[in-house]
């Protein structure tokens, strides 16, 4: 059963002087239970959009997203959301974010102490558990996020570029941090990012989004052998295969992208 | 909006920030020598200028009917203190400064926050905001005596109306730049919409309210004693006013001085505050 359906989206956004832009046009896919799915296209393509409307931020202009067979008519806790800029609430210390949605649950103090613990410890993030999260670095915070979203417990993780704004080191170890959480949680993730590397290592599945109006390019199915650790699987060929098939096909619309915004600039 | 806000740090213009922030506090407080050399060279220019003070009006260089020597005027604060009469006066310009400013934190974050929250309230209080905002509120004093003669009232009214506007724009802009991340985290992390406000709004703009105030103070002190000068017959400037007038010079170097420490000192009090509630906040001027 698909857990996340995406049917016939599309969303139009008001420009200046009356004028509009198309951002996503007529995209359907879905995603099924506890699958990871990555989505990649050139910048501007409705990637972020997309994403916002399944979470429920922003409404489509026609289609509908169905989660669980239900339409999204706004953001819920069944979908836990993390963005590239962490979105931490700067005035509450590691510990209090962690504990936000579950105070929003109205859980017993204890129980929410003792999840807490759990989140703080499956994310590696004892001894912070007092900070500011202007204390902490760029790493450090997305943890925070991770935790924030997971205590709560949502089924489906949408993620916005979670690593975009990390360096490249700290990025692999996130990846594999949350790869592990994900099987560990067994959670359904839609997964935004810039970097085509990250999205085949990570994904079961792969949707390359065209140049705006986004549409759907392609989907590929990633299927590795998983059984090694991070080096056995991106030296492999098969990953390398994959890593081009779709690297390639996000070239061509990057190119596309380009050469148009170039003919409307002369 | 007539003005644009400031950054919102807490202690933007603060005189001593490495010294009196806790975090100037953990970094050198284990080197004491340090930290009072720091506080030396702070205090060095004070010293400087008051015994350049001493100098040319001891030498001759300026008349001392002009200008009192230091020592005099310091004399004239320890009698002005132990007679009781500055206290006496400190205390009317304190009401009346702290008072006017109490009513423009009200009114000012209430008004702020309904501007930035409903279009309908701004565009009738935006062009009022920006037509008061470059007026000087010591010009009303002539219009606030006929009003309410000479008074308390009068005086606060005025205390009221500087401190306002600062307060009134840098709470619209702090509740107008929360992140839409934020809300939306909040939203998907289970507040309702109509929780926002308390979960998120209002503490995510307390930096940039904290930093509406702090401008006001000092404005608050400023205008009461304009105010004082002209239409009072008490408090700190009608003192200052009325040892001007009788020539009594190091009277009046006094109770000025004197004043300039106790606002000092409330402008202190309150970055301590706002920097104990808002512990959090990030520092754009941190090194």
């Amino acid at each position: 059963m698909a857990r996340i359906d995406v049917r016939g989206l599309t969303k139009t956004f008001q420009a200046i002087k009356g004028e509009t832009v198309e951002a996503i046009s007529d995209l359907s896919f879905a995603v099924a239970d506890n699958q990871f799915v990555s989505i990649v296209g050139p910048s501007g393509c409705g990637k972020s959009t997309l994403l916002y409307i399944v979470a429920g931020f922003i409404l489509p202009t026609a289609g509908q997203v169905l989660v669980d067979d239900r339409p999204v008519q706004g953001p819920g806790p069944d979908r836990g959301i993390v963005f590239q800029e962490y979105a931490l609430f700067p005035w509450r210390t590691v510990g209090d974010n962690i504990k936000y949605g579950l105070e929003e649950k109205r859980l017993p103090r204890d129980e929410i102490e003792r999840t807490v613990q759990k989140y703080v410890r499956l994310m590696g993030l004892e001894g912070f558990q007092h900070k500011y999260p202007r204390e902490l670095s760029g790493g450090m915070k997305q943890r925070v996020a991770l935790a924030r979203t997971l205590a709560y417990e949502p089924d489906v993780l949408l993620m916005d570029e979670p690593f975009g704004a990390l360096d490249a080191q700290t990025r692999e170890l996130q990846q594999d941090d949350l790869l592990a959480v994900w099987r560990e949680k067994k959670k359904t993730v839609l997964f935004v990012t810039h970097s085509v590397e990250e999205a085949v290592y990570l994904s079961e599945r792969v949707v390359v989004m065209t140049t705006r109006p986004g549409r759907i390019k392609s989907v590929v199915d990633i299927e590795l052998d998983r059984s090694g650790n991070r080096e056995a699987i991106m030296t492999s060929p098969e990953f390398a295969r994959l890593r081009n098939r779709v690297w390639l096909d996000v070239r061509a619309e990057v190119l596309k992208h380009y050469e148009s915004s170039r003919g409307a600039d002369g | 909006m007539a003005s644009t806000a400031t950054a919102p740090s807490p202690r933007a213009t603060a005189p001593a920030p490495s010294a009196l922030s806790p975090r100037g506090l953990a970094s050198a407080g284990s080197r004491l020598p340090g930290r009072l050399l720091a506080a030396l060279s702070r205090v060095l220019p004070i010293v400087v200028l008051c015994a350049l003070w001493e100098l040319v009006t001891r030498t001759g260089l300026v008349g001392t009917q002009i200008v009192p020597p230091f020592s005099t005027v310091c004399a004239a604060a320890v009698d002005l203190l132990r007679s009781g009469t500055l206290l006496q006066h400190l205390g009317v310009s304190l009401y009346r400064a702290l008072g006017g400013l109490a009513l423009s934190i009200v009114v000012g974050v209430s008004l702020g926050i309904s501007m930035a929250r409903n279009r309908h309230v701004e565009n009738f209080f935006d062009p009022l905001v920006s037509l008061v905002y470059p007026l000087p509120k010591t010009a009303l004093v002539p219009l606030t005596m006929v009003w309410l003669g000479i008074t308390d009232r009068a005086a606060i009214l005025v205390v009221f109306l500087a401190g306002l506007l600062p307060i009134v724009v840098n709470t619209y802009h702090g509740v107008r730049s929360v992140d839409r991340v934020l809300l939306w985290s909040a939203r998907s992390l289970g507040t309702p919409e109509r929780g926002l406000f308390r979960r998120v709004v209002i503490p995510a703009s307390m930096p940039y309210i904290f930093n509406g105030v702090r401008i006001a103070l000092p404005v608050s002190f400023i205008v009461v004693i304009s105010v004082e000068l002209v239409a009072s017959k008490v408090g700190i400037g009608n003192l200052i006013n009325g040892f001007g007038g009788l020539g009594i010079y190091d009277y009046m170097f006094a109770t000025i001085l004197l004043f300039v420490a106790v606002a000092f000192v409330a402008d202190r009090c309150a970055v301590r505050i706002g920097t104990g509630v808002m512990r959090w906040h990030e520092e754009r001027d941190a090194s």
